[in-house]
């Protein structure tokens, strides 16, 4: 036994007098990091894997923001659904709920990026961990970008994207810079100091905009061509609107691109923006629009042209309408080389219907699939709607002339507008009410309703709430008006600075008077015979105390008056008369680099003085702390 | 001296902020990736009674985030961490997002000597203990539907032939001057689940190789492989075992013109019981499995023979689970017909469809499926089988390689008769790169494979007769045709005719019924797309578009045509 | 050459290793797939059996292959029934034992009942009669079976609805014994209809109830009929702990875990689920304990049982019996 043994414990202990010691081949830790033995051998073929390093993304970034914002809010006089809840806290901000953002974004490769957004929000209510809400804002995109000798080429997939091809096809209304910059949008940046906000709103006539003004939001995916040989660019788009938005597989799809030549300062451009939506899985049923059109623009000496010509159609199950037009021409010219002076001429078939466009649904239900489980945040105003100048609706046709002028160190922006429908289609008007806008959409939190409040009669839309006014002047039998209905609209913004105790402070005045009647009319009709008149008076007023530390107060003033040819209280039997007040002071201080403290507290009254419940009065408090990084 | 000073503090100053630097630098990286896909699908059902039921069109999509923090405090730990951040198609201002924790793992070197790591793992040893064969899967897949297979391996964490796990990780190797080269050692121990605290009891999986390199020409080496329930984290209750224990043996010798002999060999044993259940039996086999290859460089030839003989009780989950389950969900068009019968699986399933791959072992002995694999569908380890093999694989330098193999193997134990069933595989792949052949920079590349299968039962009562003949053969370009855009062709065509009796086995893996099937299906399944590559062949963009067929002449299940367009936009390492 | 041959020699010498592998895996091909033929006949163990004293029936029965069976026993007066499958070539123990176990309610009685095999693609079915002596025993602490009426100790609140019935009732609904509660009633401006609170001291005089101190092995099972065309009920029930055993609740510093059943179906259905795995409920939502997070069934003070409804929905109505504690899934 001792001698069958020998053998090999003398083998081993041969072998182990001679043995040295030594780590694998690391994998994942890194070579520079690690003692390596100089006897490294060959990784072994089992065990755990893999035997290599994971490669590090080439770029990495994270920015964002936090904003905290809360309100308090008491009601003396409240709509029936707060009557139970006139004093309310809210931590946050509904419409757009993030607390804190955060913008990641990496690259594997040159070239290529991937990001998303990342938020948190607690509404703090006092439940703590339980209530707390995560998500990402916008989604996930993935970015990459080629270049070659034909052209650079770039596309953009998941999303959120924000884009934007022409007016009449994927787009939001930009507008004429004409608004009350007091309240504070969740979008708005700190500005580098803090009065840039009012400074730049003077000068530049616009305040710092989040980077997608006048854009919309798709998903899906982008290619663009860009710098293709004789001035040639294009996109192709295909995906999700948020109108196609939802997650069940039932195709809901829009797609669209553009084919453009620029030469010299002009270009033209051919346009399409398409959508269909299937109700059911076995796609009988179907809604959807067809949009197509040509941009373009044109610089002969000072006259600059420019505008979208084409046209749409919409289809439901097997009916699909004819082709309607849509035109948009502007005419823009620096008169005596001083007073820029553009006039716009539309005309907006009813049959071109795009909720993704500029322009704003009047001419049906609105576009929405019944199967989408989306929100419908952006669904615009239905029926015939009162709009500032500049915002284009279908069924509609008009001009516009718009114009910036200074009379010493007052700025003048004015625009005039004059249209007309083209069809009898609807026997409603509706309007807004900018001066309470913000506070009247925070009554009803989280959702999007229509029709409610003590007539039934509001609708609230993203930050703000629309009225709808039924005219009597109508056809029995059709419910359809007897007459056309035509819109007037005269704005003015007028802007002043100057130094009081050596301090600069700003002035800022902003004035709608717009009319709906049934005849046409030169200017805004100031008289009983107009359908429905609204004025809406808003000035503002910014002292900049200190470098870090603005007071701000605003003052509004709205009236709406409609006459007797619309829907009249029962009671009162008198058609709606409505005043509302709003006067607010608040202040914004600077609390660090990029940190901002902004308070705004708003006193408001609102009545119509027709119908009795259609009233509120009270105050909203409003603390924002927002702070970039 | 005085006059030094500043210099050689400033020279320290600046090491000083040059090791700081160098610290933070590699104190933590972000790894990751991020993956996007549309896609759009179509069915088309062949059902006698027209299908107004099941959803036409099918659209759908993610857009996806990896991001991986990887924290290496210092030279001896390594700490990964990542999140997956996850947006589905059409979810809108935060809708459809989900997050997860896809892997957390740690590792480091104790000494300079032992090297762990613990969490998650991908784990392999050898193809009869620990090893993901994934035998149904098609080899040499045209670059077309591979894309996609190559997600499900990530999204897996397949990585050749490994499993993912969660446990621990140890390994270290001992260098000798004299007698033996060296000595590896790998040992590890998993959890494959929890306990339950009433019936289920925690189950672990542990396993520990040993390789022996004596010199360059001869190597031996020990693999153990474990799975066992953990006594008394459940009261009362049988206990399940499953060990494999494997001696493998290599031998390289060398011959005149630079020939070499490789000859290479494994073989093992295994054990299951279950402790306490009266149906169980104990399950105890062998395996030996054995080839020499003979490599003529000079030829660019290698000749293989091997011998295989795996008991009919041979069990080791480890390398008898599959990576396809075909008892799962697709989650994708899981019904069709106006009935909303379940959707029989098809090669379109197999090639693309992650919701049916497995990431870890399965403890049970999951069910084959003899449309795509009816010779080895366990791979190597497949049960009950015995014969030999012969492969042959050309490979030329400049862009051609060919191989061919051919397996004849039997049953060792009959299934419901005492005839055994004879099996023969043929498989050939061949892969030409044109360009390098004819000498031009942009890639064209032609990729041809084909395997036929028989499985054949000859006995005296004609009812226990087999007859199978399956055969897969596929084809794909990649052409290159403007630089790093590539035009992808594919097509993968599968076809089963005869009959052949599927055991039903209980939860010991003991047969206890026979499913007596007919086949007569054929498969197409063809695919276009352009392919955009970023610097690397795993960051692309990719717009395909894809159609599959599946005729069941039999008509067991109507048939049905499925068709994609998909956009993918994928960036992993 | 020699190092090859032998290195051949070394694998080849396992061969003698191996069983004899001269049977065959599973049933018989021919067999199965040949006719088929009833080997013994079907029978039950017992003419009559005591389940409550423990006896059980075993069915047996012999094929001349593996089939699919299936074996209906139902009671001639309940019309319950107990249902056992399997696929083999023989029915014996332990897939044929019946231990007066109710797959399809009402629960067994003492009566006469008869067992009916049927087999998987053969048309003849074959029967055996037996009578329950005694019904089975669930072992387990029973918090209401309503069989004698309601307990003096237990409160009681019903809303002023229209149409309420919140009563024991005896009408040949009972799942279980011959009487069940019924939840009936329209509020339309509260959730709430009705509600009975089981405090501990009506099981035993203590402050807790006599329930083991280890979750994961105490289940809570009731019996539960979800009436056809009806609106949805909610049935909730609130397990409040008494952890400092003071007799007097306080919800802000101990522990509640709630069990909120949607009354989505059509009949009766057991519920069963493990104490250990009940969540704490805030308006419906999980959440944080306020005790000391951890559930301890021997310290359960009270539990509330709640009928809700939507108000906007109008009348609402279900039945429940057979509240017991076991301590594994009850096998009714």
């Amino acid at each position: 036994m001792i001698r069958l043994l020998k053998y090999p414990v003398m083998t081993g202990l041969i072998i182990f007098s001679n043995l040295c010691i030594y780590a694998q081949k690391p994998d994942t830790i890194k070579a520079q990091d690690t003692i390596r033995h100089e006897n490294l051998k060959p990784v072994s073929t089992t065990g755990n894997f893999p035997k290599k390093a994971l490669a590090a993304l080439k770029q990495f970034n994270i920015s964002g923001y936090y904003r905290f914002v809360t309100n308090y809010r008491h009601l003396d006089n409240a709509y029936p659904n707060l009557e139970n809840n006139k004093n309310n806290i809210f931590v946050g901000d509904d419409s757009q709920i993030q607390q804190f953002m955060l913008n990641i974004n990496g690259s594997l490769v040159k070239n290529t990026f991937f990001g998303c957004d990342l938020y948190m929000w607690t509404p703090m209510t006092g439940l703590g961990m339980v209530e707390n809400v995560k998500g990402l804002n916008l989604g996930i995109t993935l970015y990459g970008t080629y270049s070659s000798p034909y052209g650079d080429f770039t596309v953009r997939t998941g999303g959120i994207n924000w884009y934007a091809l022409t007016p009449f096809t994927f787009q939001t209304n930009k507008g004429y810079n004409r608004y009350s910059i007091f309240e504070r949008n969740p979008w708005d940046p700190n500005t580098k100091t803090l009065d840039g906000r009012y400074a730049s709103f003077y000068h530049a006539g616009a305040i710092n905009q989040d980077e997608r003004w006048g854009q919309q939001a798709f998903q899906g995916i982008i290619f663009e061509a860009t710098n293709l040989p004789k001035g040639f660019s294009g996109v192709i788009m295909y995906g999700k609107t948020q109108l196609n938005g939802g997650l069940s597989p039932v195709p809901n799809t829009s797609f669209g691109g553009k084919i453009r030549e620029d030469y010299g300062q002009n270009f033209i451009s051919l346009n399409t923006f398409n959508s269909t939506a299937y109700f059911d899985s076995t796609e009988r049923y179907r809604y959807g629009f067809n949009v197509i059109t040509a941009e373009f623009r044109n610089v002969i000496g000072k006259f600059q042209i420019r505008g979208e010509v084409g046209a749409g159609r919409t289809f439901f199950q097997d009916l699909t309408t004819t082709w309607g037009e849509a035109v948009s021409l502007k005419l823009f010219t620096p008169i005596a080389d001083k007073v820029p002076t553009e006039l716009h001429v539309y005309r907006i078939s009813p049959k071109v219907i795009n909720s993704s466009s500029a322009i704003i649904n009047t001419s049906g239900q609105g576009y929405i699939n019944p199967n989408s489980d989306a929100p419908q945040p952006v669904l615009p105003a239905i029926e015939s709607t009162m709009v500032p100048i500049g915002q284009l609706t279908n069924n509609r046709q008009g001009f516009d002339l718009n114009t910036e002028f200074n009379i010493s160190k007052i700025k003048f922006s004015v625009g005039y507008s004059n249209s007309m429908e083209l069809e009898k289609i609807s026997s409603k008007i509706t309007y807004w009410h900018p001066i309470n806008s913000l506070v009247l959409a925070h009554f009803w939190r989280w959702d999007f309703p229509s029709h409610v409040g003590p007539y039934n009669n509001l609708s609230k839309i993203y930050r703000t709430v629309y009225e709808t006014l039924n005219l009597t002047n109508i056809d029995p039998l059709t419910k359809l008006p007897l007459d056309e209905k035509y819109f007037n609209n005269i704005e003015i913004n007028a802007k002043y600075t100057g130094k009081l105790f050596n301090r600069d402070y700003y002035i800022y005045y902003l004035g709608q008077y717009s009319s709906a009647q049934n005849f046409l009319a030169a200017f805004t009709v100031f008289t009983e015979k107009a359908l429905l008149r609204t004025y809406y008076h808003q000035l503002e007023f910014y002292y900049v105390i200190s470098p870090s530390f603005i007071w701000a107060n605003y003052f509004g003033y709205e009236r709406i008056i409609a006459n007797y040819q619309t829907e009249t209280d029962k009671v009162s039997r008198r058609p709606k008369n409505q005043t509302g007040y709003s006067i607010a002071t608040g202040c914004d201080i600077r609390l660090s680099k990029g940190a901002g403290l902004y308070f705004r507290q708003r006193w408001m009254n609102y009545h119509d003085s027709s119908f009795e419940n259609d009233k509120y009065n009270g105050f909203e408090t409003t603390v924002e702390i927002k702070i970039f990084f | 001296m005085d006059k030094l000073k500043l210099p050689v503090l400033l020279l320290f100053l600046t090491l000083q902020v040059n090791a700081l630097h160098a610290q933070q630098r590699h104190t933590i990286e972000i790894v990751g990736g991020a993956r996007s896909i549309i896609s759009n699908n179509n069915i088309k059902v062949r059902d006698s009674v027209p299908d107004t039921t099941t959803i036409k069109r099918n659209t759908g999509g993610y857009a996806l985030i990896d991001l991986g923090v990887d924290v290496r405090p210092n030279k001896y730990v390594e700490i990964l961490g990542m999140f997956r951040i996850r947006n589905d198609y059409g979810g809108f201002w935060g809708s459809g997002v989900s997050f997860d924790v896809r892997q957390l793992w740690l590792k480091g070197i104790i000494g300079n000597v032992v090297r762990y790591q613990v969490g998650d793992l991908n784990l392999k040893q050898t193809p009869f203990t620990l090893y993901n064969h994934h035998a149904d899967r098609i080899d040499s897949l045209p670059a077309i539907f591979n894309l996609q297979n190559e997600i499900i391996s990530y999204e897996k964490f397949y990585m050749d032939n490994t499993w993912r796990q969660q446990g621990v990780n140890v390994d270290f190797g001992l260098n000798f001057s004299k007698i033996l080269k060296e000595i590896d050692f790998t040992g590890y121990m998993t959890r494959l689940n929890g306990t339950n605290f009433v019936t289920i009891p925690d189950r672990l999986m542990s396993g520990a190789s040993v390789n022996i390199i004596q010199s360059r020409h001869v190597n031996f080496g020990y693999n153990g492989f474990w799975v066992f329930d953990v006594k008394g984290t459940v009261p009362d209750s049988s206990l399940y075992n499953n060990s494999v224990n494997t001696i493998n043996l290599g031998y390289v010798t060398d011959f005149r013109n630079n020939m070499r002999l490789d000859c290479k060999a494994e073989f093992g044993w295994s054990k299951s019981v279950w402790s306490k259940d009266v149906d169980a039996s104990q399950l105890k086999d062998y395996f030996i499995h054995a080839y020499a290859t003979l490599n003529l460089p000079k030829q660019n030839l290698d000749f293989t023979l091997g011998y295989l003989n795996v008991g009919p009780d041979f069990r080791s989950i480890g390398a008898q689970s599959k990576d396809i389950n075909y008892a799962a969900a697709p989650n994708y068009y899981n019904y069709y017909t106006n009935k909303q019968i379940a959707r029989p699986l098809s090669v379109f399933d197999v090639v693309r469809n992650e919701n049916i791959y497995n990431t870890s072992v399965s403890s049970n002995l999951m069910p084959s499926n003899p449309v795509y694999n009816n010779v080895l569908p366990y791979g190597l380890a497949t049960f009950n089988i015995q014969g030999g093999y012969a492969k042959i694989n050309y490979t030329y330098p400049e862009g051609i390689a060919v191989n061919f193999e051919e397996y004849v193997l039997s049953e060792i134990r009959g299934q419901g008769t005492n005839s055994l069933k004879l099996f023969t595989q043929s498989k050939l792949l061949a892969q030409f790169e044109i360009n390098k052949l004819a000498h031009f920079s942009k890639r064209l590349k032609v990729n041809l494979g084909a395997n036929y299968q028989t499985t054949w039962r000859s006995s005296d009562a004609a009812i226990e007769d087999v007859a199978l003949n399956s055969l897969q053969f596929h084809a794909g370009i990649e052409f290159e045709f403007i630089k790093k855009m590539d035009l992808l062709l594919g097509f993968v065509g599968l076809f089963n005719k005869g009959n052949d009796f599927i055991p039903v086995r209980n939860s010991y893996s003991k047969v206890e019924y026979f499913e007596k099937v007919n086949y007569d299906l054929s498969q197409n399944y063809s695919g276009a797309g352009i392919r955009f590559r970023f610097l690397s062949d795993r960051i692309y963009l990719c717009a395909l578009y894809q159609f599959n067929t599946y005729t069941d002449k039999q008509n067991t299940n109507p048939s049905y045509n499925l068709d994609q367009f998909a956009l993918i936009f994928n960036m992993t390492f | 050459m020699k190092k090859i041959f032998l290195f051949a020699l070394c694998i080849t010498s396992l061969w003698s290793c191996r069983k004899d592998n001269s049977g065959f895996d599973g049933p018989s091909i021919k067999e199965m797939f040949g006719p088929f033929k009833m080997e013994e006949d079907f029978k039950a163990s017992r003419d009559s059996v005591d389940f409550g004293n423990g006896e059980t029936v075993l069915f047996t029965a012999r094929f001349n292959k593996a089939i699919a069976w299936r074996i209906t026993v139902t009671g001639q007066t309940s019309h319950a029934k107990k249902i056992i499958t399997g696929l083999s070539k023989t029915i014996d123990t332990p897939a044929g034992i019946w231990n007066g176990s109710t797959t399809i309610f009402p629960m067994f009685r003492i009566e006469n009942c008869v067992a009916v095999l049927s087999l998987d693609g053969v048309a003849d079915s074959f029967q055996v009669a037996t009578k329950i002596k005694s019904i089975k025993v669930n072992t387990g602490l029973v918090i209401a079976d309503f069989e004698n009426g309601f307990d003096p100790a237990w409160t009681k609140f019903v809303q002023t609805g229209a149409d309420m019935d919140f009563n024991i009732k005896n009408d040949g609904y009972a799942p279980q014994g011959v009487k069940y509660l019924n939840m009936a009633g329209t509020v339309n401006w509260d959730w709430l209809i009705g509600m009975i609170d089981y405090p501990a001291s009506a099981y035993g005089g203590g402050k807790t109830l006599p329930l083991p101190s280890n979750p994961d092995q105490v289940y809570f099972n009731c019996l539960i009929y979800g009436v056809p065309n009806t609106n949805e009920s909610l049935v909730l029930f609130q397990f409040k702990e008494d952890e400092h055993a003071t007799g007097n609740i306080d919800p802000n510093t101990n522990d509640e875990y709630d069990l909120q059943i949607h009354v989505n179906w059509t009949g009766w259905k057991l519920i069963s689920v493990r104490y250990s795995d009940l969540p704490y409920l805030n308006n419906g939502q999980p959440a944080v304990p306020k005790g000391n997070n951890q559930h301890n069934p021997d310290k359960i003070g009270k539990i509330s049982m709640l009928e809700l409804a939507d108000p906007s929905n109008g009348f609402a109505s279900c039945k429940i019996d057979y509240l017991i504690f076991t301590s594994s899934p009850l096998e009714p």
